[in-house]
């Protein structure tokens, strides 16, 4: 069940997973749609039954945030999508072949996308919750997609909050490239009504 | 198949088997002479209140399973143990519960907490295939008492 201020989060994160949605469309040249986008208020051991029996190997790109609520924000690729969405943003961007990049700049080239979709997603639901939020580098793992959420859940399910998770997959016209982000969310009600108070006492 | 949280008890022909274990882990407890297997996806070493189910926790699941084969007629001194997983997979989820705590990471306290227990049933641990920073998949076959374990490829452009 969805009390108000979940609801507040969840108004949020449709509108910053927009903006992180647009700022992908400019990096890749070409229109990227929010496909699906799912919210749902769970316990950590329960995620599996939400994110389907995929066992797939993807490329995570996750970055962890902070503030008055706290939690993960995952980008999942799949691995060969992950390769075409670099050779797209190399040739839209950089006019530079793949194949002349290194390792080393294809994932700092990938963290980078993390730290884009990061900044705009992240940044819009502090502006909306009328509340500073920071977030780590992002780190790139290539790993099977349970085992990258895991240890997520496990970290969020020892601080004891509600734990909301919203899923979201993208997809453009560029074939079926498709991208899987999921935001997992802690929320401290009592912080987070007690802020809005604060601000609507100050307007 | 064995989801997180859960734990299972299986006769030779069936195979237990389990997935994507990050810093969870996987206890496998068997008896080589009946042929019966469990394995355990464990989450967390110990709970800190309710236990909301006993296969989450090692302090629970280990336990629970000695008590399932027990009353499969198995005796505790026969059973052998196959630990895996407790992976630290990516670095910024390393996270410790106090001040106190030396080793820091989730998956390192499910190691140590499954050494621990096991030890103080006087179970052996014939496979220890823990840590690390990679997801694992397993497959236990109590017909063979073989433990299969599989990890992710990188690709080769990454």
């Amino acid at each position: 069940m969805m009390v108000e201020t979940d609801k507040l989060v969840y108004g949020a994160s449709k509108k910053a997973i927009s903006k992180a949605v647009d700022a992908l469309s400019l990096l890749l040249g070409v229109d990227v749609k929010l496909r699906t986008h799912e919210v749902r208020v769970i316990k950590p051991e329960n995620i599996l039954e939400f994110i389907g029996k995929n066992f797939s190997a993807v490329i995570g790109v996750v970055s962890k945030f902070e503030g008055f609520i706290g939690g993960y924000l995952m980008l999942m690729f799949d691995m060969e999508q992950a390769k075409k969405l670099l050779e797209i943003i190399l040739n839209h961007n950089l006019n530079l072949p793949f194949d002349e990049t290194s390792k080393d700049f294809r994932l700092d080239l990938l963290r980078e996308i993390g730290n884009i979709v990061a900044g705009n997603l992240i940044g819009e639901i502090g502006n909306s919750i009328k509340g500073r939020l920071s977030y780590t580098i992002p780190e790139v793992k290539p790993e099977l997609f349970p085992a990258l959420v895991d240890p997520l859940c496990i970290d969020l399910a020892m601080k004891n909050f509600q734990l909301l998770f919203i899923n979201s997959i993208l997809s453009s016209e560029i074939g079926e490239l498709q991208v899987g982000i999921i935001l997992l969310l802690t929320i401290n009600r009592g912080t987070v009504q007690r802020r809005l108070n604060l601000s609507i006492h100050q307007k | 198949m064995v989801g997180m949280a859960e734990y299972r008890i299986a006769h030779n022909p069936v195979n237990l088997s389990t997935w994507a274990l990050g810093s969870c882990i996987a206890i496998i407890l068997f008896d080589p002479y009946k042929k019966i297997g469990g394995l355990a996806h464990c989450m967390l070493p110990e709970p800190h209140g309710i236990v909301d189910s006993v296969g989450k926790y090692v302090v629970t699941a280990i336990p629970e399973m000695v008590k399932c084969f027990k009353k499969l007629g198995v005796q505790e001194k026969t059973l052998r143990a196959a630990i895996v997983g407790g992976a630290s997979v990516l670095k910024m989820s390393f996270t410790s519960v106090s001040a106190n705590d030396t080793l820091g990471g989730i998956g390192l306290r499910n190691i140590k907490k499954a050494k621990d227990v096991l030890h103080s049933l006087g179970i052996p641990i014939d496979v220890n295939e823990t840590g690390g920073n990679r997801g694992r998949n397993l497959l236990f076959k109590p017909v063979t008492g073989e433990v299969l374990i599989a990890y992710v490829k990188k690709p080769d452009w990454l």
